[in-house]
């Protein structure tokens, strides 16, 4: 059964930004100094920027946050949190190397913890940092109450990936488009103009509109390789303008997913890794 | 007119080109753009394909042909060439005397799945060793791709975006396209 999104619902997006503050930097032993400080620039000035602009546009959105960032940067989790938006989880120390089945649980369930005492909420969704899991991540993910997982990149809908043969061994994946509906490969490796990243995401989302429906959008606001710097930043508005009328309609699919599974699993394809 | 010959390839390479950079177990995340290929990029360019009438050979690894053997008969039943690509997707040079036996096991799963024996091979990587023409020539091959100008990858990865050949690459394909139906119109 292929992913049906329901009728009513011209078309979901979903808005993930990766917090990525200094954890990037000193979970690969490097001091976030100098150069090495950009990290810091997602949390003092990317993030409340781009904040601001969502709340603005009133653009529901969901931040995922490192567990080393919320501990340096808790002001600032609180307040993505405070106004409205999802905290997601994002690895401890942005993990971006293989790690071992137990010390990978450890990770999640310290930065469960972390998100969870900070805001005092359960955290619903994780995105892997690098995009690096296995089978085991997601059985914790789910021992830990986690709705969702957004790392995959092997499909252009959301489906309930089946991780086991218990009826309960399934958790609904938000396959995330990590190279042309992400600014971090036009920043960090292609220096791509703003505007022509622009011209990319628009050309996407019409596409996306007429076929599938279903966009995910992913940034990056630290300094030199995102959108959080005000020009960059700009862009990222402007795409929200011109699809001004669609956004409306728009709606942000992780608030959804929480009735929309339950009640209606068979909307969702069901794709097995067991 | 004299118009102008297209020939128009895919590299199927699906999760033996992840299994390059990781194990079996970790064919998540960043490892599962191969699975993006079956799954999503395959059907969309099929019915592309279908829509057009165009007519495509597709390479692929016999570890991919064994993991997609329903993909790869319906790619058969639908008219294109299905053509070797390997046993998996390790560079043939690196093989060094177990070479001749991975082109064997490439030709005969192909042979098992499509019913018939490849006519065409394309190395992975691209890389050949001085040998490989003769083991393909001994096992019944006829043409030997080592083109890469004219592949659109299923996989698009954004490694492959480091500096802006991806974008000329994506510009030149689209320029194939164009000029495919171009020669479709005239002829």
């Amino acid at each position: 059964v292929r992913t049906r999104l329901p009728d009513n619902l011209r078309c979901a997006v979903t808005l993930g930004v990766d917090f990525d503050g200094p954890s990037h930097e000193v979970g690969r032993g490097i001091a976030p100094l100098g150069i090495h400080s950009w990290g810091r620039y997602s949390a003092r000035r990317g993030i409340p920027r781009l904040m601001e602009m969502l709340k603005r546009q009133r653009v529901p959105c969901t931040f995922f946050v490192p567990g080393y960032d919320a501990q340096c940067h808790p002001e600032t989790v609180r307040a993505i949190d405070a106004a409205g938006f999802e905290v997601a989880a994002h690895g401890y120390l942005h993990e971006a190397w293989d790690v071992e089945a137990d010390e990978e649980s450890r990770l999640l369930r310290q930065t469960d913890e972390i998100l969870r005492d900070l805001l005092g909420k359960p955290i619903l969704g994780w995105r892997s940092p690098s995009g690096r899991k296995t089978a085991n991540t997601m059985q914790v993910l789910k021992s830990m109450g986690y709705l969702y997982d957004s790392s995959d990149k092997d499909y252009d809908l959301p489906y309930r990936l089946r991780f086991g043969p218990a009826d309960d061994d399934c958790i609904v994946e938000l396959p995330n488009n990590t190279y042309s509906l992400d600014d971090f490969p036009f920043y960090k490796f292609s220096y791509t103009p703003p505007s022509e990243v622009l011209a990319q995401w628009k050309s996407e989302f019409d596409a996306i509109y007429a076929s599938d429906r279903f966009v995910v959008l992913v940034v990056h606001p630290r300094s030199g390789w995102g959108s959080g710097t005000p020009c960059a930043h700009g862009r990222v508005r402007a795409s929200h303008r011109v699809h001004e009328s669609a956004r409306r309609r728009a709606i942000l699919l992780v608030r959804r997913i929480r009735r929309l599974v339950p009640e209606h699993p068979q909307h969702l394809e069901e794709w097995s890794v067991a | 007119m004299t118009g102008c010959t297209v020939f128009l390839s895919v590299n199927f390479d699906a999760e033996a080109y992840d299994l390059k950079s990781t194990s079996e177990d970790r064919l998540y995340g960043r490892f599962s753009y191969g699975r993006y290929g079956v799954r999503a990029g395959l059907p969309r360019l099929l019915a592309m394909l279908e829509r057009r009438s165009i007519q495509a050979t597709v390479f692929a690894a016999a570890s991919d042909v064994r993991r997609h053997p329903d993909a790869i008969r319906a790619l058969r039943d639908a008219g294109h060439e299905i053509a070797a690509r390997g046993a998996d997707l390790t560079s043939l040079p690196l093989l060094k005397e177990r070479e001749r036996e991975s082109l064997l096991e490439a030709r005969d799963v192909l042979s098992g799945i499509v019913g018939e024996a490849p006519k065409g091979f394309r190395a992975p990587t691209g890389e050949l060793s001085p040998r490989t023409l003769h083991f393909l020539a001994e096992l019944g091959s006829r043409t030997t791709l080592r083109s890469r100008t004219m592949t659109i990858r299923m996989c698009s990865r954004w490694k492959e975006m480091r500096g802006s050949p991806r974008f000329r690459r994506r510009r030149r394909s689209t320029i194939r396209c164009r000029s495919l139906r171009a020669t479709r119109m005239r002829a």
